[in-house]
């Protein structure tokens, strides 16, 4: 399987606003073979990033019949998958918000890092750990371009199964992106200072703060929002600019807006996907 | 002052960053929470927040070293630990944020210096923290095991990693896992290795658990699994690895020098408190400087100055034990007041058990060495008793001890007492100038450091050191009542021909809070007024006025000045307990009335006010504010109740307390806020000396417990910008004075020498002053000299007057006087019975008096040759001494002159003396009578019961305790020598009649178990009277008989207190054991129990009989079932063990005679 299959299936579409550009994911409630696939898919990768190879080859083997799970293997998935994904043997929440939560940096950590760049690479991605006790999740992925010099994003990413517009989930992860970032950056500074040996990675994770305040030209930020097709939006991510005014030239400013079926019902599928044959 | 609020360090930490507040205006903004706080309304703009993360991420930068100078980040470090200390107050916040608040703090202090302030930080989240369930939030769980590390409390600690790794326990199960570290709790697991491996190496120094630790951290950091996000258990991972090498850098294993023993090393890290880490003072003073600490034997002199909260405690321990595992001798440890001693000796002494040694017992003032048991190491004791070892047996007293620490060494200053503390240093400089006794001063007032250290050590061999740091920040405010002249008064009629009528001014009450010292002052008024100013106006409309001033006389109606003041207490009290100081006693009880009167009935106070209500009465003032939750404190009530209110205080059920100076001089009880109400005359009021304040407003902030405290100065004075200054005395307000120097001095000094010119018994006559302190001193001088002349030593005048402190400060032509003095003093001492002359130094009284009381003796001695009595029984030797009319003499001699006035019926400018039988009072007082009977008994004429009790409490301390225990004591020393050099042994008075007097009994059974630390008179009489019951006479016997009872017959027969049960259990204590030290050298230490079940061998766990109770029998439990139980000798040390929260492995072994429990312990 590609690794970049999901993009692929989710085709997203590239749009650019004034002084940010998007990316839009449709997919529609009535496509049910494309949901079914898109469900599929990710519940593979949930697998794989959240389980070691010997757990997540067990995983495959059961789902495709080959045999049957044993009580322990079904036990020991819950362990690694719960934390994202929830217990299936415990009564299941209505809005399993921790589960839409998961799959929503999911969606957005398997795009962005399939994401062709153009003169960069990703050096480092943040990969998604939903925090079910935060109010959203954060992203960090630091690019370095062909002449090698260092830029991050950093994102928020939410989820909106609300029944109100999409764009005030938006307007509230720009908010928040605004108040939250110090707070990300200076806990990801003292992380960052022992990820690497490098000096001149360091160095730059030493920074994160004073670049960000400063308004540098490596700094950019992007909202990700996951939610039903039924929800999208033209653009929902007007707003950014004017919450960081001074981002909005060069591509600083990003948008991803996942618009799939029914979010949550797309949830339950990927989840059903994960626990299938256990 | 106020670290974080200096302008330069925020402008140092925060640089000139786009879009964040300016340092100017972080530091107003920060300032504005700080008051915001102090009104008990939190708040915190989000540019505050935004300024301490961006700090937070600037300090964490260790990769941009150049760009971040160390100073910067070290500032950065401080300051954002202050923003998320005010930020935790923020009680919209998530928990998950809250915790990340706390941590930030928490790290921040630590890296900024201030450890105590990071433990405080986990002290205020542990209301919030629910046992963290990690299958809810990783983070969460792994935010609240780094929170809980970092207050370096290891039962906390062990009790949250216990509750987490259950639950990974039972994840790996389920999974059929190895470990769960590929899994997304990786970090996790990481986080609570590291924690365990990093305690494991702070309690035992091993270094592996070092490397380990760093080793599990890193692997949390890198997140080499799944869940890589899970940025806050990787941050918790990132900081404590950094962490870990500070912590190593400042653990006793590290700053320690390497002569000093493991044990003693360890002693520190288990015991109660824990010393993981030393804090900065504490490193600098015991760190080596070239190639030495000042922990070496070789370091004999150290000046220290640093201010209460910083550690001193501690510091004195370090040096203590490290002298002890010297060789170097015992170490006499001097402290200013007896209930200072109480608490030196018992902090002390659960610090020593570890490390099996111990401290003497209690010893009487005029107790000689051999009384003080031979095998103890350290005697805590006051600057008299020392005075007396020094005069009696010098000799012996250097024997004994190498190291002596003179705490609250400013005291060398304080009047007459000073005297006193200032001729023992100097005495024992001088003799020890070529010897290996070292001796260290201590005190957080000197200010002449530099004079004190050229006195003790002037060719700067020694070590001094100086230090302002602190843990917790300290903030000043002032408070002022207030009345605006421009509104009219309300205009009341009053039935008066001179006065028809009164003008009523509203009084409002007026804050002036300083959060910085450099910063604006923030004015703030009481939005309703808080009494009334009350004038009289005549027939006339004129009103009254005084005649000499011109200003307006305050009416008596108007609102008492202290009934102004429990709105401004009881908001200050919401955050915390609140010392309030007033200057006499009278005002402490009219304010602790008025406090109780607006607070209601506290459920928290029940036992104390029921302990209070036994010893006082039900109707004792004290007992009514102690059932609203406040207490007043001073030297006039019952020492076990002062103690009883003071643990109350430290375990936080008691909030308020009011008190004179003798608790802040005396006690060491640190709250959140002190009020110090400056005196405005009446009463014996005094104003406080700049030491006193330094002492009062040091008591403000709880190191570790809480990372701020406020001082509030409250002045019935117009304000004035300079009210800040007074709680802050210069360093010239604290220089340290001999009394020799000050005007005092000078004018007795030329009373002596008019005196001189006039009469040859001059050194007879002059007493009660400074002058008769230095002819006592030279005669001591005079008496040593020529007593250790036989041991080989020599103490000569012209040498030991130097010594003095006073010799550094006196002016050429002012010495040349008093050794004119001194050589008249010689001379006398030359001429007098060479016997009788070495006799009257022995004694710390004027020389007249002892040559008084040497006839006194005389007297005694040939009376007790007449009597047919037999003296040996304190009953009849009473009979003798009031037959000879001795009582009324020692209390007619000059050192009586300052006691106060004996029993009044009523108090203040109405007192009318009345008369007591003292006799039938010192017999009812020996016969072990309670206080409160004693009082209705002889003060029956007094008709209010609180001022009843004062008095007699004031009477029984000063001339019972004091003054006729000491006096008599020495009198029956002096007849017993006398007859005894007569072969007359059998005619000898009883020699415990001065502890009698002293303790309050007259059993011998019972002074002893007064002077092994129980603390109640009561109970050790009961006691004793039990003890004789069963035929036990001695106090072995006695012991014996206590631990076959146990606490649970001990409770049935004498109604123990908790208070009671500890020193119980403490006297039953077998000493010879020495289990917790043997424990710790890693030894299986075996002791017979009582089983239950005979039959039964294998584990098990030793638990409380009744949880509840904090004390009580400990049982021996497996499979929930009681199996038997730990005989009552090994209680208190079992008990300290399970305090201290050290991990064991008890094994009941089955000897044929019966069980054994083998106790070793286990790796932390």
């Amino acid at each position: 399987v590609p690794e970049d299959l999901l993009r692929k299936l989710l085709g997203p579409q590239s749009r650019t606003g004034s002084g940010y550009k998007w990316e839009l994911c449709l997919v529609p409630g009535a496509d049910a073979k494309t949901l079914s696939k898109v469900a599929s898919l990710l519940a593979e990768r949930i697998v794989e990033h959240l389980c070691p190879e010997y757990v997540a080859d067990g995983w495959r083997d059961v789902r495709i019949g080959r045999r049957a799970a044993t009580a322990q293997e079904r036990q020991r998935l819950i362990v690694f998958l719960e934390p994202q994904l929830g217990n299936p043997d415990e009564v299941q929440d209505e809005h399993d918000e921790r589960a839409q939560g998961a799959v929503s940096e999911f969606l957005w950590y398997e795009l962005l890092r399939h994401r062709p760049e153009s003169g960069r690479k990703i050096a480092r991605i943040e990969g998604p750990g939903f925090a079910v006790t935060d109010p959203g999740g954060d992203g960090l992925v630091v690019y370095e371009s062909d002449s090698g010099s260092l830029t991050f994003r950093l994102w928020e990413i939410k989820k909106h199964t609300a029944k109100g517009d999409v764009s005030v989930t938006v307007g509230g992860a720009h908010r928040q992106l605004n108040t939250r970032a110090l707070s990300y950056l200076a806990r990801y500074t003292a992380v960052s200072q022992q990820l690497t040996e490098e000096t001149e990675l360091r160095q730059f994770y030493a920074t994160l703060v004073d670049k960000w305040q400063e308004e540098d030209d490596a700094v950019g930020a992007g909202v990700a929002v996951a939610t039903s097709w039924a929800m999208k939006h033209g653009d929902c991510f007007t707003g950014l600019p004017n919450r960081f005014p001074h981002l909005n030239q060069g591509d600083r400013l990003e948008g991803l807006l996942n618009a799939i079926g029914d979010y949550a019902g797309f949830v339950e599928m990927v989840k059903a996907e994960v626990w299938r044959g256990l | 002052m106020e670290r974080a609020l200096d302008p330069e360090r925020l402008r140092r930490a925060l640089g000139t960053p786009t879009g964040l507040p300016s340092s100017e205006e972080l530091g107003q903004l920060l300032a504005e929470i700080e008051v915001g706080l102090f009104l008990r309304r939190p708040q915190l703009p989000e540019e505050v927040l935004a300024a301490g993360w961006y700090l937070h991420g600037v300090a964490s930068a260790d990769a941009a070293s150049e760009l971040y100078p160390l100073d910067r980040r070290r500032a950065a470090w401080q300051v954002s630990a202050h923003v998320f200390d005010l930020a935790l107050e923020s009680e919209h916040e998530t928990l998950h944020e809250r915790l990340r608040y706390g941590f930030a703090a928490q790290v921040g202090y630590l890296k900024g210096g201030l450890p105590p302030n990071a433990m405080s930080i986990h002290r205020r989240l542990e209301p919030l923290i629910t046992p963290p369930d990690i299958r809810q939030s990783i983070d969460v769980a792994g935010l609240v095991l780094g929170a809980t590390f970092l207050r370096l409390d290891w039962q906390k600690l062990r009790a949250t990693l216990e509750h987490v790794e259950s639950q990974f326990d039972e994840l790996i199960r389920r999974g059929g896992l190895d470990d769960l570290s590929d899994t997304p709790y990786g970090p996790l697991t990481g986080v609570a290795q590291g924690c365990n491996l990093l305690m494991r190496y702070l309690i035992s120094g091993d270094r592996q658990a070092l490397t380990a630790a760093d080793e599990a951290l890193r692997r949390a950091v890198d997140a080499d699994v799944g869940g890589e996000q899970y940025l806050d258990v990787r941050w918790v991972a990132a900081h404590l690895r950094t962490l870990a090498a500070d912590f190593s850098a400042a653990s006793v294993w590290e700053v320690l020098p390497p002569t000093v023993s493991r044990a003693v090393k360890r002693t520190f890290t288990v015991g109660q408190p824990g010393v993981s880490m030393l804090w900065p003072p504490q490193i600098e003073l015991v760190s080596a400087q070239d190639g030495v600490s000042a922990l070496e034997p070789s370091v004999q002199r150290i000046v220290l100055s640093v201010p209460t909260s910083s550690g001193k405690t501690l510091i004195s321990q370090l040096f203590t034990l490290c002298h002890l595992s010297s060789g170097e001798g015992g170490v006499c440890y001097v402290v200013p007041t007896r209930s200072l001693a109480r608490e030196v000796r018992r902090d002390l002494s659960s610090r020593l058990r570890l490390y099996s040694r111990s401290v003497a017992p209690e010893q009487s003032e005029w107790a000689d060495l051999t009384q003080s048991a031979g095998s103890e190491h350290v005697e805590v004791l006051t600057p008299e008793r020392l005075a007396h070892l020094i005069r009696t047996d010098v000799d012996g007293l250097l024997h004994r001890f190498g190291l002596f620490i003179f705490d609250e060494a400013h005291s060398v200053g304080e009047g007459d007492r000073g005297f006193t503390v200032e001729t023992c240093i100097a005495l024992l400089h001088w003799l020890t100038r070529d010897t290996k006794h070292r001796i260290m001063l201590m005190s957080a007032a000197l200010g002449n450091k530099g004079e004190i250290r050229s006195w003790v050590d002037p060719e700067h061999l020694g070590r001094s050191a100086t230090s302002d740091w602190r843990g917790p920040r300290r903030l000043h405010a002032i408070y002022n009542t207030h009345i605006d002249w421009n509104q009219p008064p309300l205009r009341e009629s009053v039935r008066s021909k001179s006065w028809p009528s009164r003008d009523v001014h509203e009084v409002r009450g007026r804050v002036r809070l300083r959060p910085t010292r450099t910063g604006k002052v923030v004015d703030l008024a009481t939005t309703k007024p808080i009494g009334n100013f009350v004038v009289r106006v005549d027939a006339q409309g004129q009103r009254e006025t005084d005649p000499v001033t011109g200003h307006l006389v305050k009416h008596s109606s108007s609102t008492p000045n202290y009934k102004m003041l429990p709105g401004l207490v009881q908001l200050v009290g919401e955050a915390g307990p609140v010392l309030i100081i007033r200057s006499t006693r009278k005002q402490t009880q009219e304010l602790a009335k008025a406090l109780a009167n607006d607070l209601g009935v506290n459920s928290a106070t029940v036992g104390l006010a029921e302990l209070s209500a036994g010893r006082l009465g039900p109707d004792h003032p004290l007992t009514g504010v102690l059932r609203c939750g406040v207490a007043y404190h001073h030297a006039g009530l019952p020492t076990d109740v002062l103690d009883a209110i003071e643990d109350a205080v430290r375990d936080g059920r008691l909030r308020y307390v009011v008190a004179t100076t003798s608790l802040t001089d005396g006690v060491n009880l640190p709250v959140r806020t002190v009020i110090i109400i400056e005196p405005t005359g009446g009463e014996w009021a005094q104003p406080l000396t700049p030491a006193q304040v330094i002492n009062a407003v040091g008591r403000a902030g709880r190191a570790c417990l809480e990372s701020e405290g406020w001082a509030i100065l409250v002045r019935q004075a117009a304000p004035n910008p300079q009210d800040f200054a007074r709680l802050s005395p210069s360093a010239a307000d604290l220089e340290v004075r001999s009394a020799l120097v000050d005007e005092e001095a000078l004018s007795a000094l030329a009373e002596f020498e008019d005196l001189q010119r006039i009469s040859h018994d001059a050194v007879f006559i002059t007493a009660g002053n400074r002058v008769s302190d230095f002819i006592s001193f030279v005669w001591l001088v005079l008496s040593a000299g020529e007593e250790l002349q036989s041991v080989g030593r020599s103490v000569e005048l012209s040498a030991a007057l130097p010594s003095t402190l006073a010799w550094q400060q006196l002016d050429d032509d002012t010495k040349e006087r008093w050794r004119r003095l001194a050589s008249a003093v010689a001379t006398v001492y030359e001429a007098a019975d060479p016997v009788r002359r070495k006799r009257w130094g022995r004694i710390a009284t004027s020389v007249g008096s002892a040559r008084q009381l040497d006839s006194v003796t005389d007297e005694l001695a040939a009376a007790a040759r007449q009597s047919t009595n037999d003296l040996s029984d304190p009953w009849h030797c009473l009979t003798l001494l009031d037959e000879q009319d001795v009582i009324a003499k020692l209390l007619a001699l000059p050192e009586a002159r300052g006691l106060r006035n004996p029993f009044s019926a009523r108090g203040g400018a109405s007192r009318r003396e009345i008369a007591i039988d003292h006799i039938g009072l010192l017999r009812r007082w020996m016969s072990g009578a309670e206080i409160n009977e004693m009082a209705d008994e002889f003060l029956a004429d007094v008709a209010a019961p609180d001022f009843r009790y004062e008095q007699l409490g004031d009477y029984l301390t000063e001339r019972f305790e004091n003054h006729l225990a000491w006096l008599v004591s020495a009198l029956i020393d002096w007849t017993n020598e006398r007859l005894e050099s007569q072969g007359l042994v059998e005619r000898t008075l009883c020699p415990d009649l001065g502890g009698f007097i002293r303790y309050g009994t007259s059993d011998s059974l019972g002074l002893a178990l007064l002077q092994q630390g129980v603390r109640s008179r009561r109970l050790a009489n009961a006691v004793a009277v039990n003890a004789r019951g069963r035929g036990e006479t001695t106090f072995e016997e006695m012991q014996t008989g206590l631990r076959s009872l146990g606490p649970a017959r001990w409770a049935e027969l004498f109604q123990t207190s908790l208070t009671d049960l500890r020193d119980l259990l403490e006297v039953a204590r077998d000493r010879e054991v020495l289990l917790l030290g043997r424990l710790l050298e890693g030894e299986t230490v075996k002791i017979p129990v009582t089983m239950f079940d005979s039959s039964f061998s294998g584990t098990v766990s030793i638990n409380r009989h009744d949880q509840e109770a904090l004390f009580g029998s400990l049982r021996l439990t497996a499979a929930g079932q009681d199996m038997g139980e730990v005989p009552t000798r090994h209680q208190a040390e079992l008990s300290a063990m399970l305090e201290i929260g050290l991990p064991y492995l008890a094994t009941i072994e089955q000897p044929p005679s019966g069980g054994e429990l083998a106790i070793a312990l286990s790796d932390s």
